[in-house]
Order: C-alpha cells, then sequence, then structure tokens
C-alpha cells in the first residue's frame, strides 16, 4: 500500500469535513451561554486544520513511500489478516439470528485454522470444544448471551 | 482522617468480602498478560471491565489497578527469560535481563526484578498516600476554568511525548474527541451525530473502543505471521538468590527507579515505559562501568523494573486526587468507576473513603501477593508462553466480542469493536499513537463540559477565564509544549 499515509490522512480530512457540517447544524448559542454544537465546531476545525497539513506533508515529502514501504502484509499474510477480519464481521452479523454457539464454533475454526492448526478435523473440533466451554463460562458469569431468533 | 488511619481503614476494606478475592485475581491475571505478548494491561482491563459490573466500585478497581500492577512485574518475565518483553514498560529489561539468563544467572535476574518491583511498588505506594491527600485539598479549590486547563494539558503533554510525531498524536486526539461528542449532550440533551439511532444516542463506550483498538487491533497484526512456540531459559527454585555482591549492586538502582518512576508517574504520558528508559539511562550515567550495559548489568534490571511498579503509583495520584487521567489504564480505571456511580476526584476521599483507601492498602497486599507469585511460581507463568498461537488469539477475539456485547446487551457496540479493531490495525501500522485517543475519548467529555462551564461563569469575559493563577499557569506550560519543540528544532537548523 504505497500511498497509505496520505490515504489516511484524508480520510481524516473528509472525516473532519463531515463532522465540521454536521457541527455547524447544532445549536452553538452565544459566549456566555454555550450550545450544543460549539465544542464539535472546534473539534472539528482541529481535525481539518492537522489533517490537511498531514495530507499536504505527505504528498509533498513522499514520506510514505519511503517509511510506510512493507509496512503492511502482502500475499498470503495480507489474506490471513483480511480474512480473520472478515470472519469477526461474519460473526457479528450472524450472532442475532444464529446465536451465540454457532457463530463462535464457526469463529474459532475459521481463527484455529488460518493461526496454524494444520488440520480441518482437529480445527474444527478445537473449535467445538472451545465454544462449549466460552459458552458455559459466560453463562456462570451472568452473560445473557443471544440464542439466536432463528431458533426461538 | 490522617494517611495511617486511612491505611488502617483501608486493610480493614481490603481484607473484608469479596475485596481480597478481587485483589488476589487481578494481580493474578495481571501478571499472566504481563506475561504474555501481544496482549497488555490496557486490553486486558478493558476486557475484564465488563465482569466487574456484578461487583461493587471498590472490589472493581481493586481487581483493575492489580491488573495495571501485575503485568508490571509479569512482564520482565519473559524479557528475562525469552528475550521477548510482555508488554512494553519490560523493553528495556530484555537489555540486561536476557543476557544475565544467558550467562546462567536467570533466576537472579528475576529475583532482582521481582524484589525490586516490589520495594518500588511499596515506595511508590507511600509517595500515592503523602501526595494524594494534599494534592486533593489543592484541587477543592479549582473550578471548571482549572479543571479545563488540566484536562487540555494532559492531552497536550501526552501528544507531545508519545511515540509518534506531534501532528499524528494531535490528529488522534482530535479523533477521540470526536468519538466522544457521539450521542446525547449532557447539557443541553441534544442527540449529537446519532442518525435517528437510539443506540448511539447513549454515546460511544469507552470498552468497545479500548477493546477495539488494543483487543482485535493486536490480533490482527500478530495474524500477519504466524509463530512457533519461543524458547525458554529454564530457571530451578535454587537459583533464584542472587548473590550478596549482586544485591549490593542493584539496591541503589532499585531506589533511583522508584524515585524517578513515582515522579514521572505524576505527570501526563506512558509513564510506566518513560521510566524503565530514563532509569535505564540514568544507571548507565552513574555506572563506573557503563560498558558492562547490555552484557547482563544487573543495574540495567533492577532500575527500569523498579521504575515501572513506582510509576504505576505515581500515575494513580492525578486520578485518586484529581479524577484526571494522565495515561490510557488510569482513563480505563476512570471508565470503571463512572460505571459504578462514582466520581473520582478531589472530594473521592471525603466521599468514598472505602474506595480510596481500600485501593491503596490493596496495593500493599498485591505488591507482596506478586512477590510470591512472581518468584517460586515462575517456571509455571513462564510455561504460559507454551499456548499455541491460535488458542490465545482465538481467546482473545471471543473475551473482546462476549465483553462488549455484555456491557448493554449491544450489537451495534461490537460494530464499534470491529471498527475500532481495524482502525486500530491500520493507524498502528502507520505509527499512529493510540494512548491520545484513548485519552481523549475519556477526557473529551470533561473537557466540553468545564469549558461551556467556564463560558459560563465568565460570562464572555475572557480575563475572567484565563487570568486566574492556576488556569494561567497550567495553559501557559500547554502553551510552551506547543511552541518551544518546533521553535527549538527551527533555531537549531538555523
Amino acid at each position: 500500500m504505497p500511498r497509505a499515509l496520505p490515504l489516511t490522512f484524508l480520510s481524516f480530512a473528509l472525516l473532519g469535513g463531515a463532522y465540521l457540517a454536521e457541527s455547524l447544524s447544532l445549536s452553538r448559542g452565544t459566549v456566555e451561554q454555550p450550545g450544543a454544537g460549539l465544542f464539535p465546531v472546534l473539534v472539528g476545525i482541529f481535525i481539518l486544520s492537522l489533517s490537511i497539513p498531514g495530507l499536504a506533508a505527505s504528498l509533498k515529502a513522499g514520506e510514505d513511500r519511503d517509511l510506510h514501504q512493507g509496512v503492511f502484509p502482502r500475499g498470503k499474510d495480507l489474506r490471513r489478516v483480511v480474512t480473520i477480519a472478515l470472519s469477526v464481521l461474519l460473526f457479528t452479523v450472524l450472532l442475532q439470528p444464529l446465536g451465540y454457539g454457532i457463530c463462535s464454533a464457526f469463529l474459532m475454526g475459521a481463527v484455529f485454522r488460518l493461526l496454524g492448526m494444520r488440520s480441518w478435523g482437529k480445527a474444527a473440533a478445537a473449535a467445538i470444544l472451545t465454544a462449549l466451554v466460552s459458552y458455559f463460562f459466560f453463562i456462570s458469569l451472568e452473560i445473557p448471551l443471544p440464542r439466536g431468533s432463528l431458533f426461538s | 482522617m490522617d494517611a495511617f488511619q486511612g491505611l488502617i481503614y483501608g486493610f480493614g476494606v481490603v481484607l473484608s468480602g469479596s475485596n481480597l478475592i478481587s485483589c488476589f485475581l487481578g494481580v493474578l491475571v495481571g501478571t499472566i498478560v504481563g506475561v504474555l505478548p501481544g496482549i497488555g494491561p490496557i486490553g486486558a482491563m478493558a476486557l475484564l471491565i465488563p465482569s466487574t459490573y456484578s461487583l461493587g466500585p471498590t472490589s472493581a478497581l481493586i481487581m483493575l489497578s492489580g491488573i495495571f500492577y501485575g503485568a508490571m512485574y509479569g512482564g520482565s518475565t519473559t524479557s528475562i527469560l525469552v528475550n521477548v518483553p510482555g508488554e512494553a514498560a519490560s523493553v528495556v529489561t530484555t537489555i540486561d535481563g536476557y543476557q544475565m539468563a544467558r550467562k546462567g544467572r536467570g533466576g537472579a535476574a528475576l529475583a532482582i526484578a521481582a524484589v525490586g518491583s516490589f520495594v518500588a511498588g511499596t515506595l511508590g505506594l507511600v509517595g500515592l498516600m503523602l501526595f494524594a491527600p494534599p494534592l486533593a485539598s489543592l484541587a477543592l479549590e479549582f473550578g471548571p476554568p482549572e479543571y479545563f486547563s488540566l484536562t487540555l494539558l494532559g492531552l497536550i503533554f501526552l501528544s507531545r511525548i508519545g511515540s509518534s510525531s506531534a501532528l499524528k498524536s494531535f490528529l488522534m486526539v482530535g479523533f477521540g474527541l470526536l468519538l466522544g461528542t457521539i450521542g446525547m449532550d449532557a447539557i443541553s440533551g441534544v442527540p449529537r451525530f446519532t442518525f435517528g439511532s437510539l443506540e448511539l444516542g447513549q454515546g460511544v463506550e469507552l470498552v468497545p473502543v479500548a477493546m477495539g483498538l488494543y483487543g482485535i487491533g493486536e490480533v490482527l497484526i500478530i495474524a500477519e505471521r504466524i509463530t512457533g512456540i519461543p524458547e525458554l531459559i529454564k530457571v530451578k527454585f535454587r537459583e533464584l538468590f542472587p548473590t550478596l555482591a549482586e544485591w549490593r549492586k542493584a539496591f541503589p538502582p532499585m531506589m533511583r527507579g522508584a524515585s524517578l518512576g513515582f515522579f514521572l508517574g505524576l505527570i501526563p504520558g506512558p509513564a510506566a515505559i518513560l521510566s524503565t528508559f530514563a532509569s535505564y539511562a540514568l544507571e548507565k550515567k552513574l555506572s563506573k562501568h557503563p560498558e558492562e550495559f547490555g552484557q547482563g548489568a544487573v543495574e540495567g534490571v533492577a532500575g527500569p523494573e523498579s521504575a515501572n511498579n513506582s510509576a504505576t503509583a505515581g500515575s494513580m495520584v492525578p486520578l485518586l486526587a484529581l479524577g484526571i487521567p494522565f495515561a490510557p489504564p488510569t482513563a480505563l480505571l476512570l471508565g470503571a468507576l463512572t460505571i459504578h456511580g462514582v466520581q473520582p476526584g478531589p472530594l473521592l476521599m471525603a466521599k468514598h473513603p472505602e474506595v480510596f483507601w481500600g485501593v491503596v492498602a490493596s496495593m500493599y497486599i498485591g505488591n507482596a501477593v506478586l512477590l510470591i507469585l512472581n518468584l517460586p511460581l515462575v517456571g509455571i507463568f513462564a510455561s504460559i508462553l507454551r499456548l499455541p498461537q491460535h488458542m490465545l488469539m482465538g481467546m482473545i477475539l471471543l473475551l473482546c466480542l462476549v465483553g462488549t456485547y455484555s456491557i448493554n446487551n449491544s450489537f451495534l457496540d461490537i460494530y464499534i469493536l470491529l471498527g475500532m479493531g481495524v482502525v486500530g490495525y491500520i493507524l498502528r501500522k502507520l505509527d499512529f499513537d493510540m494512548a491520545p485517543l484513548i485519552l481523549a475519548v475519556v477526557l473529551g467529555p470533561i473537557l466540553e463540559k468545564t469549558l461551556r462551564q467556564s463560558l459560563f461563569y465568565a460570562r464572555g469575559d475572557a480575563w475572567a477565564l484565563f487570568g486566574r493563577p492556576y488556569t494561567a499557569f497550567l495553559l501557559s506550560i500547554g502553551l510552551i509544549l506547543i511552541i518551544l519543540p518546533p521553535l527549538v528544532r527551527r533555531l537549531r537548523r538555523i
């Protein structure tokens, strides 16, 4: 990712701009009686005043190319990171309909397989066991785990 | 009550009910997370905040602070035996600790680190008892303008001495402040940046943000490389006794490390980490044989390991006396106390003496427990490193996800957790420091409230706001911190 730093600063500039625009729709009140919008306006200006020079500096100096080359993984390593992030996203999306038991078993299976277990069978067995143990552990802590709307 | 009476009262609090168990659990978890590379005290504290909901505020704070200072003990174990620091405050210990272990003095290094941590931790507590009450009395004179200035100064200080560039750190402060404004405005009740979501109206919780940045973010970083189980240098129990010459060498650095660490803990910033580097540099400078540093110098273990423990006690002073955290771990302690309906600050000692003195007394007990845990049982803790990476990462993920969900039974919190995890992963890879972000999420609402109160009281009169002695002093320091470093850099170039 050769342009990661300018892209990050650009994202913050866009976020700051959108945030400032939304803040301006809130009441800023007066100096004596400040409203709910005053502080967000200041924060929005603060973010913009940092992200725009940061973007300009990173583009101008080509700093990103020198400093951040090779910082992000590539190939198989990148796929592993993305797959784990997507597995967590899938867990989150499916947690409500499928419940904790099934989702945690799938997530653990993916993590175990991706992070070192070579056999799918062993990963699946370990994942089911982990899901079961963790389920009873969390229940013992009186945490109300989602049981799955599809099954209720 | 005076400090002595307070301490006696505190011991009574700790020794009753569930507080002693909380103390033991806290230091045990702290030691484990200190040993394990990848999950530090901040991540562990964020993970365990939800589990403290069923406890009282005293037990919760005792447990969470136990994780904080317990991690300082555990971190040295892997630094010495594996050359892998368990957490950032133990990086320096790898330099001479591992060299000592390679020379067959690993047991002595572990003992010196543990005893140094105990001595410094205990001395730091004496400092905490002496400093916190007068500071709290002074803070009673503070109004909103002083609190606003102090909070602002804390954020400026942390951004200036953080690990990334000032621009990146200030940007993280801005992002944290932005997150802190989401939800219902505490003064007017107006919903801000909620886009019609009732759940967002409650605001962005600290726990999913911290767990995302430090928990999920760390899992993603570790997932980049599949690593094997590290090789451990084995230490037998009978080897855990340093020689008289080693004790003699270790004692003065312990004392100096304790003092340095405590005073660095009082100022904003990652004191536990900074104090180890400062102590190492100091010991090397004072040593008659600086060439021994890096080759297994006892002073290189004793000083930094003492300093980081003392710094944890020091960093509790601003939290307990002023109600303002100056570092991410104490920000999490503030978050936990707020969840339990206790507001730390100058009135804490008067309104909730059981919390203040209970925590102080628990830290004395916790330090003693840690000494026992970290010497005879060091082999057991070191063997935790044999846990396969995929098991550890899987457990961290589940704890993050369920821990976040359990706060409000909210799916939105899990999305925030995941979002912050990905954001944290990218930002950490690009050298953005996460500490200012966490601190700004916690301090943002305080900053906004005190700013608006100050403007209201001042009735538009700027002098009434900035002309107050403490405010002027604190804001001047903040201004110097912003202006001076770039000015010095420019002058050097000329």
